[in-house]
């Protein structure tokens, strides 16, 4: 297996106002039962690993410091309580390769940034020496992305590739570390109430406790469910060439002055042999661009083939034609002036909702600059800015107070702003649409007033010339077609080979939806069917070791949809007894453990801050010590932090090989150094 | 019957009891507690000596708000405003701000003057520091000169 993370050692480091205090704690591979009294501390040390690795955001959204008071405020030390003026957890841990890093963060310092993380590459807590150290960034955006992100560099040095997922707003985003680790350590006052209790939903990403399950389990599911994500990217992909493609065509048909008959519309339509074939009107009648060139080409020369007529002969002619063309040019101004008026009207909506959009941008920006002043106003006006409350009357103040008494909070309103953002700029995007249109056919009018104006002229010229000459409107007619049919031939080949390019696109695109259709119609694969019955064989054979008594171990099923244990197809998450509930969660979690630790995204650690909740028997705690001890020697690495008493925790082990960390009673587990 | 009777008729045969719940309501983003501390610790902390008179600390924090005041600040200080353009108004929300971070132990006020206390200029410090946040206010105050003297603040509230 190549994902793993091995904890080596963890180290606290606090000063106060008073002496030096903390503790350096080592941690073995197998198993390693943590002692300590109940509220001497145990639950920092686990904690202080979470928040070591950044990832305290899988407990809650919000960036508050998830650590104890002894961390951050005041500290006991023979029974005096002192001041904290600075802390720092380093937590040293290997990957699977054996490479070893040590990673420091500081909980509370006056010029240190708690949102950076230093990594020191190598063992700094167990070997004290010069490494190499660089300096990353967690809790803010990017942190999983970013090449300074500190999540980007631990996903790296784990060996998992966090795969793109994608979200409920139909965007993507990578899997985030604060999404599988709760498959790794359970804390102790949430994280026992049920089954994933800590799965942080607040990312936005659709059935999250799904797609984490699947990568930890390595399951097959998941890479389909990354190849349909795939396609559908590809797709999207093609659908945008075709808007580009048919944009050309479009355009081309301008600028030959040809009209698409039938024009195509969506995709999944594809192209049809009737459908966008160019036409021109020769003489009233539609003709296609072939006929029509061969056409031309005749009537061009059977004209040069005759001399050209005489200015008496073709006068009467001249003069009704005339007059025509004239009424013609007149309607093409009118309308052409009243095109101009409605563009006019766009370009100032234009305007407008560019400001518009403008204004709200900048909104945006001090939203976001308040999210991040009220993270740093925190560390000094704590009581302002993070709960809300008056310095000095201790009551209730809340932003904008006055001018709302129902503000939204900060996330809500940048929400918020960024739909308006939105909504503006597809009405700018309409707009600006329409003006391109009317552009176009402007375009187009005024052209065609072009050619009516030049024969007019030539109309008018020939009339006025002597009776013998030439007629100048019959020259000109001559050269007009001879111009027209250059362009014709000009713009056939890009127009046909524009349109067999689209046929092609479309064809690649249906390939491409079926694979798509296909992969939807699958089930589930039989490997990820024989995973699925070894999670579902440890969870039964483990209930059966803890005493599972709510009912029969042989009848609790994992779903092979959500991947949580059901009885008779319903979730186990709800009916059992609070005991029952504790032995489901052991057997779960450490069943994912043996599975996913083969070929999953698992990293072989678990850490259970005190499972020994609810009474839970002295039998079954027995027996978890017993199995996770047995298990632990075939690699990787069990936490436990417990307050049983040593000598009936030292029975319970009887046998069995471990690594004990014992802080003895009536010691804290933060005391002074040296 | 009559619209309203429908409705009446509706809500009377509904079962249930209607509650009516104010709607969270969008707030311009000066208006955030935290923007506004800290807002107000970084235009004190470009004050000689960290501190500002009132009236002058008041010159700065309305400027701050629009990029049209800001530019129109900015103008008067290149001595190329005109003299009819140039209204600075007091925005009365600043007094309620200053109370709150006086109260938060971040500035002082006294004799018509703020100043910055150890809090708010670690709080100020950080915010100089990071690239990201209030880059447009930030960019206005470096536009201005540091040192504005009380003659200068005179000429600009009253036209001297």
């Amino acid at each position: 297996m190549t994902t793993r993370l091995t904890l080596r050692a963890l180290s606290l480091e606090i000063q106060t106002e008073g002496p030096r205090v903390g503790r350096t704690i080592r941690f073995n591979e197998g198993l390693n039962i943590l002692r300590a009294d109940n509220t001497s501390g145990k639950s920092t040390a686990l904690q202080s690993i979470i928040f070591a690795l950044g990832l305290e955001g899988m407990l809650s959204p919000n960036r508050q410091v998830p650590l104890p008071h002894s961390m951050t405020d005041s500290v006991v030390v023979d029974d005096d309580e002192v001041a904290v003026s600075e802390s720092l957890v380093r937590l040293e841990f290997a990957n699977a390769s054996g490479e070893i890093v040590t990673v420091a963060r500081a909980a509370k310092s006056p010029s240190r940034n708690r949102n950076l993380i230093s990594v020191q590459y190598g063992p700094a807590i167990t070997a004290v020496g010069e490494y190499e150290n660089r300096e990353y960034y967690v809790r803010r955006q990017g942190a999983a992305q970013n090449e300074a992100g500190f999540h980007r560099f631990l996903a790296d040095f784990l060996g998992l590739s966090l795969p793109r997922v994608s979200r409920h707003d139909g965007s993507e985003s990578p899997l985030y570390l604060e999404t599988i680790f709760p498959y790794f350590y359970v804390e102790q006052k949430h994280g026992w109430n049920g089954l994933q209790a800590r799965m942080p939903s607040y990312l936005g990403i659709r059935d999250v406790a799904r797609r984490s399950a699947e990568f930890v389990l390595g399951l097959e599911a998941f890479d389909v469910v990354l190849q349909k994500q795939r396609l559908a990217s590809t797709l999207a992909e093609l659908e945008n060439e075709w808007q580009l493609k048919s944009q050309e065509l479009h355009d081309n048909a301008r600028a030959a002055v040809v009209v698409l008959q039938n024009p195509h519309r969506r995709i999944s339509e594809g192209i049809a042999e009737h459908q966008s074939v160019p036409m021109l009107s020769i003489d009233g009648a539609w003709v296609a661009m072939a006929p029509a060139i061969e056409r031309l080409t005749w009537q061009l020369t059977q004209m040069e083939r005759d001399e050209v007529r005489s200015v008496g002969t073709v006068a009467s002619e001249l003069e009704r034609s005339l007059a025509e063309k004239e009424a013609s040019l007149q309607r093409n101004v009118a309308i052409a002036a009243g095109l101009r008026q409605e563009a006019a009207e766009l370009g100032r909506q234009v305007q407008q909702l560019d400001e518009r959009i403008a204004a709200l941008e900048d909104d945006l920006r001090r939203h976001r600059d308040s999210e991040v002043l009220e993270n740093y106003g925190a560390a000094h006006s704590h009581a302002m800015l993070a709960d809300h409350r008056c310095p000095t009357c201790h009551q209730e103040v809340s932003d904008g107070a006055d001018i709302s008494t129902h503000a939204m909070s900060i996330a809500e309103n940048i929400e918020f702003i960024r739909r308006q953002i939105t909504v503006f700029r597809g009405s700018r995007a309409d707009a600006a649409r329409v003006a391109a249109t009317i552009a176009a056919r402007l375009e187009s009018l005024a052209s065609e007033s072009r050619d009516l104006r030049s024969q007019i002229r030539a109309g008018r010229q020939t009339l006025v010339s002597a009776t013998g000459a030439p007629a100048i409107s019959e020259i000109e007619s001559r050269l007009r077609l001879r111009q027209r049919l250059e362009s014709l031939e000009l713009y056939a080949g890009a127009l046909e080979s524009t349109r067999s390019e689209l046929v092609g696109i479309a064809a690649r695109w249906a390939t491409q939806k079926a694979a798509l259709r296909e992969l939807d119609a699958q089930n589930g694969s039989e490997n990820d069917d024989a995973k699925l019955r070894r999670v579902e064989r440890s969870v039964r054979d483990q209930l059966r070791l803890y005493q599972f008594d709510s009912l029969n171990p042989e009848m609790v099923d994992i779903d092979r949809e959500t991947y949580r244990p059901t009885n008779e197809g319903f979730d186990l998450g709800f009916d059992l007894s609070a005991s029952d509930m504790i032995r489901l969660i052991w057997a779960y979690l450490l069943a994912f453990k043996e599975v996913g630790r083969v070929d999953g995204g698992h990293l072989d650690l678990l850490i259970f801050d005190e499972p020994r909740q609810q009474e839970a028997a002295h039998e079954s705690y027995e027996a978890l010590l017993q199995y996770t001890a047995r298990r632990a020697q075939n690699g990787g690495q069990i936490v436990i932090a417990t307050s049983e008493p040593e000598p009936s925790l030292l029975d319970m082990l009887t046998g069995a090989t471990y690594h004990l960390i014992n802080i003895p009673e009536g010691q804290r587990l933060l005391v002074p150094f040296g | 019957m009559t619209r309203v009777q429908e409705l009446e008729d509706y809500f009377e045969n509904l079962g249930g009891r209607s509650v009516f719940a104010p709607r969270p309501q969008n707030i311009p983003g000066d208006r955030r507690l935290a923007w506004r501390t800290g807002a107000v610790c970084v235009v004190l902390s470009r004050g000689r000596s960290k501190t500002l008179a009132l009236d002058h600390l008041s010159v700065l924090w309305w400027a701050m708000l629009s990029p049209a005041t800001r530019e129109l600040l900015s103008r008067w200080f290149a001595g190329q405003a005109r003299p009819d353009e140039l209204l600075v108004r007091y925005d009365p929300s600043l007094s309620v701000t200053l109370d709150l971070a006086q109260g938060a132990g971040l500035i002082s006020v006294s004799d018509g003057k703020a100043r910055l206390l150890a809090p708010g200029i670690v709080l100020a410090e950080h915010i100089w520091s990071d690239e990201s946040v209030m880059s447009e206010e930030k960019a206005f105050l470096r536009s201005i000169p540091a040192g504005i003297t009380q003659t200068r603040m005179r000429q600009l509230l009253e036209w001297r």
